[in-house]
This record gives structure tokens, C-alpha cells and sequence, in this order.
């Protein structure tokens, strides 16, 4: 009775499983592709056959060099057939095998020929196949047929041929640049899809040259561009406009066009000109206020690619302008129960930028319920987002934390505690009342913990910040369970960290001592080493004393010298008698930290940007420039900018500068790349003209000895000043080098060189190059304790503004302080503001800024400036910047 | 004041402690075969990697729209056409894993009346279901969504038409060609080249019109061929 039933299932099984490739084989198909050599052609064979070929490569099959060549060569046999079906497959065919340049001289003139064919289509795909596989030399003879292609009256073909161009511009520049004629006509072609890559053509042609630019899209915003996809192109060209023009205030040339854009039929053209908009740099919020609208609107799409545009661009709007968003807080709050989570999160996170302090206990309430039903990529958005808004509100620190600890306890993934417990060491960092309470519940944490990473890194977190707690006994009895119950890694830490304790905390070092003692039995040796040396290191002999300097030093240093290094040459290490010495590790540092910290490295999800914290550039400076001898004199690094842009992209050699300022010196670095492969660079200074700047005096110049093609080199300048004065001043930059030409075969440069100079653009030193951008956690308090002494009070006309928002944010860039408790935001329509700054002035002297704003019917600004600081001379030089800016 | 000490262990371990101004940092080295192999202990690279956190560059798109890879997988994950622009994912190692991913995280959402969205690793990926055939279609984190979700509509509406309404996955790989035709005139290297799906049809329709159109022209053994072909087909289902 039974088989019936079962022969059923196998006949399902067999229908689910057909396949015209059931047991398809590479070494048959290839048998079978002979076929492609019979004199009298089976078209429709033929192109089985090739389908079965594509198939395979689809799968992941790949062919060997002969096998590759064989299918090539009988490939290109099939031009003979007259089969327009055919000839589609094998212009596939001859794509996927992208043949070598050997190869490709065997189908050129067949290729040719069909680009002169009657037939469109074979027009069209002939120059899409020869583009592909050509190289510059054959690019040459083409070049004729290619640019009537370009202004063909089929749009296919017109198509086929900017499409090619633009991806030979990537190899043959120079020869693609000579079309802009024929593009330029393109451009205004009936046919939407030929504007579309005329346009993006014609831009990348000229993408250097802002004026021409500049030009293009002056003349098109004027006329219609006819497909969606072309406007969005062209959204983007203007809005690189608007910000190369730099023009901050006022009226921006074509904020009416980007305006315009928000009303056109396509939904793709109306995103793209809300997200231009609120990109734009300095954007106010009446400009703002249109694209809000639009996005608002799209939040209650049908449509959940609309939707989660929509939320991720408001996302990121709320991380600069959260004011703005406000307004859509209803529709976010429903946007919770989205069935797609992406955008359930997002419009969490958007909601905890946007809210302010009293409706942080109601947000979380929701978020609570929320969080049972994300995936952990989703919960360590949310987790972050929550960092970031009891960075904000640091008064709301109890429930935020107490949050964060109830989901610590929960189950979930390693990188989600890992996020976790990150918040809460940033939390525990920046805001001092919180740092008790996160202690305790990372302490709890360990407890229960099951990742020995983050065990470790607790221990030794708890080893820097538990001493200095008001009762640090109470953290021993947690360290020492982890001695007991953990595996060896995590013993080894736990011993750190006792030692930590005994030496900060005198009164504690009896009973360390004894602890430590019990660690000299543990069954691991690297927790036996430890506990001895920790035991010698505090020294004494259980005693209460006080410890050595020496010994905290030890205990709390940190690694200067990178690890990469240190392993390179602990490799080379010859065991012998003499032990190896750690002062041998250079402290070079082998530097293009900036340029590979921008790859996609391990960004979370990519769920909104997550917020700037501390960044370790600086100790990267710090390490490099302490391991030039000369600069070690000057003492520690105050502050690095940001690199500032010296030459235009895509130029010949590309140079940023960072400036590095200490008390008495500033150090200008220049990064160089060069970015020609036949040249080497030897010998490369940069000729530093101070005559403007009256209160430097050049110091010395560390020359780079060589800059071979594309790996960056610095070169550096150094200049003395006035201790502790921000003086201020404008250099004149001219490289200066020696040209040496590398045969590119056998990549060897020339014996003899020639001297060369490269002008670059002016580089100037402001005064808020002397300010460090420091925030404190409790303004009023900070305040207080600073007490009125040294304050100094000034009134100050700012003039005609914009608005009240464009005055302030200029005010800060000016000051180059850090904005507190998100005072740098103006609510709309407000007509007086107040704003928090803080910093550290050259010295390391604190600075606390109250910033006054009024604004009065004819958008005049007047502004109140407060400052305290603990030296008097500092609060009159940040009133001189305000007076001088 | 303190050096570092290399302390011998047993003939072929030899430990080494840094202890100068850095605390506590103990390494391994292994001398095997008179070669040596470093590393660091476990508790040692936990703690010394606490910080971190750096911000992150403002970007500003100025290129012309890109799509990374368009994929059409099965209702088990299997590939039936895949179709990369970039090298985000060189080998094919690589482009299986991403599409492994894709489609088991996708797998549970309803994506069969409108697209749907997500993000991978920095990248936006766009989708929609029908019978067992899913669409999708990736771009970097920059792109505009709605491009990307109009290139996925494109193609799947021109599927669509190009299998006569029959779109499973069946039909598909049986008209496998028509599908990679349709790919290589939706997106040319990345860019787009054509998203209206009437437009994408014809252009790869034409062909195999003309193809089966001149019937005469075909010699009687070939139409015999093609016959026989039909009706084993037919047989083995």
C-alpha cells in the first residue's frame, strides 16, 4: 500500500530537481563545443553549446589557459554564421573569456566589421565587446568609428559607445579626453539613456577642471534633462558645485534648482535632491525644511525601499540638525513595528538622536520591548545610538546605564557584548558620576562572563580606573574570583589588575600582598611570572608604603613602540647570551595610517555612522614624530589638524599637510604621494616661504630621501615661535625634488636626475590650531568649580547673518572649541541662543566658553562672550580671536 | 629599569617579557627547525587593544551610479545567474559567502509584492521574490535606493515578459540564455544601461525571434533535430 505513495515523492523529487544542466560536466561540454569547428553550422547548437559554457563559468567553473584559448580560438569560428541569436552569444562568450591581448587581434577585424554592420544591435555589442578586451594601441584605429558612434541617431548604439568610454577613460585617458566634442552634442540627445551617459561621460572628462563644471551645470539646470537617471547626475554634479564654491552663507547659487528637484514626477529625482540637500555644508534650516517635508512624506510609502531611504537619510540629518527632524517623530514612532527591521531600527536610532532630555524614560520603555525581537547586527546599533544620546544628556546617565546593564545580561553574540561593554568603558570615561555604577556592573558582568577577550579587557579597565574610586576594596573581592574560577588567560589579567590596585592604593597592599602571594601555586606559568614580578616590582615586603614612581610608571605606561615592529624583530631574534633589547626596535612607524584607516575596515553594519569618538590618530602622530630625533626636544604634542589639501586631485604629486603644534615649536608634516609610475622623487623638501608670518622662525627641514610611484612619504618642516602665544600667519609652499626616470619594465630608476620645483597651494595657521577640542560632561559644574577669577565678559557685534544658526556654528569653527551638551544646535525660529563651549588652550590650560546670541529684525547679530579659564592671559587671547575673526 | 628578560623554557620555547615602561607584555617564540614563530599571549592582546573608536570621514558621492552584482538565486540559495561589477568580491569563494548571506538572511522576509531592502557589510541590497526565483540587486552604501530598486524592477519585469509570464526557476534555466542576454543589456560594467523592462526585452527578444522566425531556412535534418528534441524532453518530465 505503501508504494504508491512513496513512488509519488520520488516523482516530486525528480521534478524539483530537472534542470537542463542535471550532470552537466566541464570535460564534455568541451567536447562538445567542437561542434563550433563543423563546416556547415548548427546555429541553434551552437548556441546551446555556448549556453552550457556560460553556465558553468556562471557556477564558479573556471578554465585553464589552454582550455580557455581551444573555446576562444573555435569561438571565434561562429562569425561566419549569419545567426544574429548566435552572434549575441558569442559577443557574451568572447566577454567572459576576456582573451589576451594576443588573442584579441583574432576577432578585431570581425568585430570591425559588425561595428560597421547595417544591423544596430550588432553595432551596438561590437563596440561594447571590442571596448572591453581592447588596449590602447588598437584603441587608436577604432577611435574614428567610436566618436560617430557616440552622435549615431540610434540611441543603442550612441549608448554603447559612452559606456565603453567611460570605462576606457580609467585605462586610455588621454584618448577619451578627445571626445568631448561628439559627448557634448550627446548631451542633448532626445533619448533619455544617451543624456544620462553623455552626462556622467562629459563630467568625468572634466572633473578637474571645476570652472568647466561648473559651466555644465550651470547650462543644464537651465534647459530639461529628460531621464530621471541623468537628473539625479546631474543632482550630484551641482551639489559638488555648491560645495566647491564654498559659499556658506547667503544665497546658494543652486539651492533653487536642488529645490526645484523636490517636485519632479520621479521618486528616484526627489530622494536624490533631499539627500543633496541635506548634505549640503552648513545647510540652515529653512533650507533643510523642504527635503524634510518630501522624506516625511516618504516615511508613509507603501514602499519599504522608499521607507528606508527615507529613515537612513533622516538618520543622518538628525545627527547634525536633530531639531529638524522632530517633526517627523510621529511617523518614526509608528515606523517601530516595521516589518522590516532595517528600518524599525533606524527609526529607533533616529528617534534617540531626536529626543530630548524628558522623553529619554518613554523612548526606552519602547526600546526595551523592541529590543526581544532584533537580530544582535540591529541591537549594536541601537546600543551605540544610546552611547551617544547619554553622551548628550549625561544627566540621564542612571537610567541610560542601568539599560545597558539589564541588556548585558542577556543573551547575546560576542560582538553585541562587545559593543556593550564599550558603551559603557566610554560612558564610564567621559562622565564621572557614571563611573562608579559601570564598574560595579561590569564587575557583575565578569561574573557570569562567558568571553575571555572581554574579561581581559574588563580586568584591565577596572586595573586603570578602580584605585582611583572612592572605595576601591570593594573591587577585590570580584578580581580575585577571577584568580579562582577562570581559565589561565584571564588569571594572568586578574593578576595585573590586583597588582594595579596594591600600588595606587597604600592601604590595600597588605592584603594585595597576600593575594598575590596565593598566585605564585597557579598551575599556569605566565600567572606564576606575573604574580613574582608584580610582587617584586611593588617591593617591600607587605607593608604599608608608599610606591615607587618608578613602579607605576611600569604598571600603567603604555606601549610606545608599534608591535609590528617589535614582531619584526623578535623574529630576527638569534637566541644567545645576550638578551635582547628593546631600544633596538626602530620607532618608525611605517605611515599611511590616514589612507587605510578609510577602507571599509569593521564597521559595525553600516546602520548610521556611529559617532565620532576620541580618535587614535593623534597617538599615531605622536609616535611618529617622536621618533625623530630632532622633534623629540620639543616636548609632547599639543595637537595635530586635520591633514589640509595642498594640491588639486589627480594632480602629478598629490601633498596634504598636517600641522603638528607644540608649546614652542610647530611642525608642519607633508604627506606626498607621487602619482606618476615612470618618474622616482629623490630628495623631496618643501621650501617653506614665512615672510608672512612674522613670529616663526624656520628651524630645520627633514628632507624625504626617496618617493617612488604611489606608496606616500613625509617630508617635514619645523619652525619656532613664542612659547605659549598663538601666533598666527599664512606660509607659501613650493616642493622641491629630484626627477629620476624608472624605466617601467624593469622598474630600475636612472643614475642621474634632474632638480625640480612643484608649487603648491598657501598654508595657513589659525588660532584655532591652539585649541583642543575637549568636552566636559556637566558644563554648570565645570563653571562653578572654575569660579570667576580669571573670567572675562565682552559684547560683540557679529553684523548682518543669515540666521541665528549659520552665527553660531561660525563662531564655534572660529574658536575651534567643542560644543557641550548639544548647545551647537538652534532651534528654528528662535531669536537669542545660548551656547557651551569648552577646550584646552596651548599650556593645557582649560577654557570654558558662554556664548550669548541675539539676533534683531535685520538678521543683525549681536553675541555675549564669557570666558573662564585658570590663567588670565588665555581668556583675553580667546577674546582676541573673536576680536580679530 | 626594567628590561626584558628572555627567559629559556624548554629547548624550543623561549618566552620574552617586555616589561620597559609598558607594563606587562609577554610573548612567545618558537624555534622550530631553526625558523621562529611569534606570538603574543592571549591576556596580553586583549588588554592592549581597549582603545579604539575613530570617526568617520564625510563622504560625498559625485560618480555616476553603480550596481556591484546583480544575483538570481533559487529558493535554496543556489545560483542560476549571478552577474559582479567590482572586485569587492575577488574570488568565487567569496561571492558564494556573500550570497549565502544575502539569501539567508532575506529568506524569511515577504519580498513577493514589493522590493525589499537591507544592508550587507556596507552595502545596500535590494530584492524581490516570485515562485522559487529571487532577485537581487547590490550597491554601495552611497547609492540612491531608489536606482538600485529601479534596475531590480527592470529586470525582474523583463524576465518576466522575456519567460512569458512563466517565471520560476525551471523555465529559467531553461531559457538560461535569454536571462544572461538580459543581464548584459540591463548593466554594462557596473553602469546602468537600460532599466525599462519593454525596452531590455525587445533588445534581447529580437535575437531570438530572428533566430526562430526563418524556419525555412533551417535545413530538414536540422527541423528533425529540433523535433526530436521536443518530444524527448517532453518524455523525461
Amino acid at each position: 500500500m505503501a508504494q504508491p505513495l512513496v513512488k509519488k515523492d520520488d516523482d516530486r523529487d525528480d521534478e524539483a530537481d530537472y534542470s537542463p544542466f542535471l550532470g552537466i560536466e566541464k570535460g564534455a561540454v568541451l567536447q562538445e563545443a567542437r561542434v563550433f569547428n563543423d563546416p556547415q553550422l548548427d546555429a541553434r547548437r551552437c548556441s546551446q553549446v555556448i549556453t552550457k559554457l556560460l553556465y558553468l563559468l556562471n557556477q564558479g567553473e573556471t578554465f585553464t589557459k589552454t582550455e580557455a584559448t581551444e573555446v576562444f580560438f573555435s569561438v571565434t569560428k561562429l562569425f561566419q554564421s549569419r545567426d544574429t541569436g548566435l552572434r549575441r552569444m558569442v559577443y557574451l562568450m568572447i566577454k567572459e573569456l576576456s582573451p589576451s591581448a594576443d588573442e584579441v587581434i583574432i576577432v578585431t577585424s570581425s568585430l570591425m566589421k559588425d561595428m560597421n554592420s547595417k544591423t544596430d544591435m550588432y553595432r551596438a555589442n561590437a563596440i561594447r565587446v571590442l571596448c572591453r578586451i581592447t588596449d590602447g594601441t588598437l584603441l587608436t584605429q577604432i577611435e574614428r568609428y567610436l566618436k560617430q558612434a557616440i552622435v549615431d541617431k540610434n540611441p543603442v548604439v550612441a549608448s554603447a559607445a559612452l559606456v565603453s568610454g567611460i570605462h576606457l577613460l580609467q585605462t586610455n585617458p588621454e584618448i577619451v579626453r578627445r571626445w568631448s566634442n561628439e559627448v557634448q552634442e550627446a548631451v542633448q540627445s532626445r533619448a533619455a539613456l544617451v543624456q544620462f551617459h553623455a552626462l556622467a561621460l562629459l563630467h568625468q572628462i572634466r572633473q578637474n577642471d571645476r570652472l568647466a563644471v561648473s559651466k555644465l551645470v550651470t547650462s543644464l539646470t537651465r534647459g530639461n534633462v529628460r531621464s530621471p537617471l541623468a537628473q539625479c547626475l546631474l543632482i550630484r554634479y551641482t551639489s559638488q558645485v555648491i560645495r566647491e564654491s564654498g559659499t556658506q552663507t547667503g544665497d546658494r547659487p543652486f539651492y533653487d534648482f536642488l529645490e526645484g528637484c523636490l517636485r519632479h514626477k520621479a521618486e528616484m529625482v526627489i530622494f536624490e535632491a533631499a539627500r543633496a540637500i541635506t548634505e549640503l555644508s552648513g545647510v540652515t534650516s529653512r533650507e533643510l525644511t523642504p527635503a524634510i517635508t518630501v522624506l516625511q512624506l516618504f516615511l508613509s510609502s507603501s514602499k519599504p525601499v522608499l521607507r528606508f531611504a527615507a529613515v537612513r537619510t533622516l538618520n543622518k540629518v538628525a545627527m547634525t540638525h536633530p531639531m529638524a527632524v522632530t517633526n517627523c517623530n510621529i511617523d518614526m514612532e509608528s515606523l517601530i513595528s516595521d516589518q522590516n527591521r532595517s528600518i524599525a531600527t533606524l527609526a529607533i536610532t533616529t528617534l534617540l538622536k531626536t529626543g530630548n532630555e524628558s522623553s529619554v524614560d518613554r523612548l526606552m520603555k519602547q526600546i526595551t520591548n523592541f529590543m526581544s525581537d532584533i537580530a544582535d547586527e540591529f541591537k549594536i546599533v541601537v546600543v551605540e545610538a544610546i552611547r551617544s544620546l547619554c553622551l548628550k544628556f549625561p544627566l540621564k546617565y542612571r537610567a541610560l546605564m542601568n539599560f545597558l546593564s539589564n541588556i548585558l545580561r542577556e543573551e547575546g553574540g560576542f560582538e553585541y557584548k562587545k559593543a556593550i561593554v564599550d558603551s559603557i568603558v566610554i560612558l564610564i570615561r567621559d562622565i564621572p558620576d557614571a563611573k562608579e555604577s559601570g564598574l560595579l556592573h561590569l564587575c557583575e558582568f565578569i561574573e557570569d562572563c562567558e568571553f575571555t577577550y572581554l574579561s581581559t579587557q574588563i580586568l584591565h579597565f577596572l586595573g586603570i580606573e578602580g584605585p582611583k574610586t572612592s572605595d576601591p576594596s570593594k573591587y577585590i573581592r570580584y578580581i580575585y574570583n577571577r584568580v579562582i574560577l577562570e581559565n589561565a588567560t584571564v588569571r594572568a589579567s586578574a593578576v595585573s589588575t590586583l597588582a594595579k590596585f596594591g600600588a595606587m592604593v597604600d592601604s590595600l597592599k597588605p592584603r594585595i600582598f597576600v593575594l598575590l602571594r596565593r598566585c605564585l601555586f597557579d598551575s599556569d606559568d605566565e600567572v606564576r611570572d606575573r604574580a613574582t614580578l608584580y610582587l617584586n616590582t611593588i617591593g617591600g615586603d607587605g607593608s604599608v608604603v608608599e610606591t615607587d614612581k618608578d613602579v607605576k610608571d611600569f604598571l600603567f605606561g603604555s606601549l610606545d613602540i608599534p608591535l609590528v615592529n617589535l614582531e619584526t624583530c623578535l623574529k630576527n631574534y638569534e637566541p644567545s647570551e645576550e638578551p635582547f633589547n628593546i631600544d633596538s626596535v626602530p620607532r618608525e612607524v611605517k605611515s599611511q595610517p590616514l589612507a587605510e584607516k578609510k577602507a571599509p575596515g569593521k564597521k559595525p553594519t553600516g546602520l548610521g555612522a556611529p559617532p565620532s569618538g576620541p580618535t587614535s590618530a593623534v597617538d599615531a602622530y605622536e609616535k611618529l614624530l617622536s621618533s625623530i630625533p630632532e622633534y623629540a626636544s620639543f616636548g609632547k604634542l599639543f595637537k595635530s589638524s586635520p591633514p589640509v589639501e595642498l594640491t588639486e586631485a589627480e594632480t602629478e604629486y598629490a601633498v596634504n599637510v598636517v600641522k603638528h603644534i607644540f608649546d614652542r615649536h610647530v611642525v608642519f608634516q607633508y604627506n606626498c604621494t607621487n602619482t606618476i609610475p615612470e618618474q622616482l622623487l629623490e630628495n623631496v623638501t618643501v621650501i617653506v616661504d614665512a615672510s608672512d608670518a612674522e613670529n616663526f622662525s624656520e628651524l630645520s627641514t627633514k628632507p624625504l630621501r626617496s618617493l617612488p610611484y604611489d606608496s606616500p612619504g613625509q617630508t617635514f618642516v619645523a619652525f619656532e615661535k613664542p612659547d605659549g602665544v598663538p601666533a598666527v600667519g599664512k606660509f607659501s609652499n613650493m616642493l622641491k625634488f629630484i626627477v629620476k626616470e624608472v624605466d617601467p619594465t624593469t622598474g630600475e630608476a636612472e643614475e642621474d636626475g634632474v632638480e625640480d620645483e612643484y608649487q603648491l597651494e598657501d598654508l595657513e595657521v589659525v588660532a584655532a590650531d591652539y585649541v583642543l577640542k575637549v568636552g566636559v560632561s556637566n558644563f554648570r559644574n565645570a563653571w562653578e568649580s572654575m569660579g570667576p577669577e580669571c573670567e572675562r565678559v565682552d559684547e560683540y557685534g557679529l553684523g548682518p547673518r543669515e540666521s541665528l544658526a549659520e552665527a553660531v556654528s561660525a563662531v564655534i569653527n572660529l574658536l575651534g572649541l567643542q560644543p557641550c551638551e548639544g548647545t551647537e544646535v538652534v532651534p528654528g525660529n528662535s531669536r537669542s541662543h545660548t551656547c557651551l563651549l569648552s577646550g584646552v588652550f596651548i599650556g593645557n590650560v582649560k577654557v570654558l566658553v558662554r556664548l550669548s546670541f541675539g539676533i534683531d529684525g535685520p538678521k543683525e547679530v549681536a553675541m555675549k562672550l564669557a570666558v573662564r579659564s585658570d590663567d588670565e592671559s588665555v581668556s583675553e587671547a580667546i577674546h582676541e580671536i573673536v576680536a580679530s575673526g | 629599569m626594567l628590561g626584558v628578560k628572555v627567559k629559556i623554557m624548554h629547548e624550543m620555547w623561549y618566552k620574552i617579557r617586555i616589561c620597559d615602561k609598558c607594563g606587562f607584555i609577554e610573548a612567545y617564540i618558537f624555534n622550530f627547525s631553526h625558523r621562529l614563530f611569534w606570538f603574543l599571549s592571549p591576556s596580553t592582546k586583549a588588554e592592549r587593544s581597549l582603545d579604539k573608536f575613530s570617526g568617520e570621514p564625510v563622504k560625498h558621492v559625485e560618480s555616476c551610479p553603480s550596481i556591484k552584482n546583480i544575483l538570481l538565486l533559487d529558493s535554496e540559495g543556489k545560483r542560476v545567474a549571478v552577474k559582479y561589477y567590482c572586485d569587492d568580491w575577488p574570488t568565487n569563494n567569496a561571492k558564494e559567502t556573500f550570497e549565502k548571506a544575502v539569501f539567508t538572511k532575506t529568506q524569511k522576509t515577504n519580498a513577493r509584492t514589493e522590493a525589499e531592502i537591507a544592508m550587507f557589510e556596507n552595502n545596500i541590497v535590494v530584492y524581490k521574490f516570485v515562485q522559487d526565483l529571487h532577485f537581487f540587486v547590490t550597491g554601495g552604501e552611497d547609492e540612491n535606493e531608489l536606482i538600485l530598486a529601479t534596475v531590480l524592477q527592470g529586470f525582474f519585469d523583463a524576465v518576466g515578459l522575456l519567460l512569458r509570464g512563466n517565471v520560476d526557476k525551471k523555465e529559467a534555466l531553461e531559457n538560461l540564455d535569454l536571462i544572461l542576454l538580459c543581464l548584459d543589456e540591463i548593466i554594462d560594467g557596473g553602469i546602468v544601461l537600460e532599466t525599462d523592462a519593454n525596452v531590455i526585452a525587445g533588445k534581447v527578444a529580437s535575437h531570438s525571434l530572428d533566430s526562430g522566425a526563418p524556419l525555412s531556412e533551417q535545413t530538414i535534418s536540422q527541423a528533425l533535430a529540433t523535433a526530436r528534441e521536443h518530444l524527448a524532453r517532453s518524455l523525461l518530465k
